[in-house]
């Protein structure tokens, strides 16, 4: 191997050389002053790499995995005591109890926990221009008949393994959560939540969550969702 | 505790903090990360029987993130809101020109190196994959490998040096 071959293979994998590069390197003396460079380098690439990790990550990974692997064993369960009491009947409560009651479960559920993925959504106060709204809604295949305002915070986020659009929105003084879910269709729900107030409706071509410490700006956000994604006449304003 | 769930605890604690950093830099937002994390993980718990070889963890674990990411948005292509263009989490307030150090100079450099560039360079970097490696979880040759962690590394160099390093030396570092 020669210099320039080594040279080659040092700046594609330094840490991975090959027994050519090694004992190349152990007979140039210019070419192992590079590896030196070229490891110091790398150990600086994998310091600025290193983005610091959120607090507890590992833990609720565990807690949500083991959450998820509890309720399948508890729907499993469940299954058996219906069959048990009559296999149409078993059929029919648990297709209509798993459609009907576990999957909104499930829907507030994860919109609670993905409030602790974004801690500093709700101190954002400078209104989103109500355009960049309807392009991030039309990027979602949802497109907006009347301007959506008093946003503060807009992202795409996977929620239930969709892609979702996470807003926090100001009405009544109060900032609150809204997780909107294109093709998720749950029907309409109340629910507390880890002292988070919260409720799904279905709107448009999707589920609208709230979320907040008190329901009282709901109503009102809601209305503005509903003129936003369905047109209806009530201005998509929240003041 | 179960056998499988203690294996599951090893392999969370042991790899959770790289497979994060992993899916921050390919999605450039913290949130989204974590996400991606949390669907990988519970994707790996459900299929934890097929991980044979516990030195392929990584690997195994870096595909399915990004099987996930690309999954995501199989349907559209990143916009502003994917893209890895808002790194004020790294950047400490977003520093002036005179403020921003070499390192914030890499990390953007990385941010805007192209995906086929940016991926093989993560997963040696922050995976320790070989380039042999990575060429199996990217299903592309060994030989692209090289290219694409070398022309990453030559970017990134550029970057830092401020400075076009085209045609200087043939690329010798």
């Amino acid at each position: 191997m020669d210099c320039l071959e080594f040279r080659r293979e040092l700046a594609a994998q330094p840490q991975h050389l090959g027994v050519e590069a090694t004992r190349h390197r152990a007979e140039c003396r210019a070419c192992a002053e590079a590896w030196q460079r070229a490891i110091g380098f790398e150990q600086r690439l994998h310091h600025v790499m290193a983005v610091p990790v959120p607090e507890g990550l590992a833990d609720r990974i565990l807690l949500r995995q083991t959450t998820v692997t509890r309720q399948g064993t508890r729907v499993a369960r469940q299954g058996w005591t219906r069959i048990a009491a009559g296999l149409v009947m078993a059929i029919g409560v648990a297709g209509v109890g798993y459609l009907g009651l576990r999957s909104p479960d499930s829907l507030a559920s994860a919109s609670v926990a993905h409030l602790s993925h974004e801690p500093f959504a709700l101190d954002r106060t400078e209104p989103i221009p109500a355009a960049e709204v309807a392009r991030a809604f039309a990027d979602s295949g949802v497109a907006l008949k009347a301007p959506l305002t008093q946003v503060t915070y807009l992202v795409h986020c996977p929620l239930n393994g969709k892609r979702s659009l996470h807003l926090v929105v100001r009405a009544e003084g109060q900032a609150v959560t809204a997780m909107y879910v294109p093709g998720e269709h749950q029907g309409d729900a109340d629910f507390v939540d880890q002292q988070v107030v919260g409720r799904h409706r279905e709107i448009g071509p999707g589920t609208l969550v709230l979320l907040a410490g008190s329901d009282q700006a709901f109503d009102r956000i809601e209305a503005g969702f509903r003129a936003a994604i369905e047109g209806s006449p009530v201005r998509a304003g929240m003041k | 505790m179960p056998a499988k769930q203690a294996q599951f605890d090893a392999l969370v604690r042991a790899t959770s903090g790289d497979l994060y950093r992993f899916a921050f830099w390919l999605c450039g937002q913290d949130a989204l990360a974590e996400d991606l994390v949390q669907e990988t993980y519970l994707r790996a718990w459900r299929s934890l029987d097929d991980l044979r070889d516990t030195q392929a963890a990584k690997a195994w674990l870096m595909t399915i993130l990004r099987r996930e990411h690309a999954r995501l948005y199989e349907r559209k292509a990143p916009t502003s809101f994917e893209a890895v263009d808002d790194l004020d989490l790294v950047d400490d307030d977003t520093p002036g020109p005179d403020r921003l150090g070499e390192d914030a100079l890499i990390r953007r450099a990385i941010a805007a190196l192209e995906p086929k560039y940016r991926e093989p360079l993560l997963m040696q970097v922050l995976g320790g994959l070989s380039c042999d490696e990575i060429a199996t979880e990217l299903k592309i040759t060994a030989q692209a490998v090289m290219t694409q962690c070398f022309r990453a590394r030559q970017k990134l160099k550029v970057a830092l040096a401020g400075q076009s390093v085209e045609g200087r030396s043939h690329g010798l570092p």
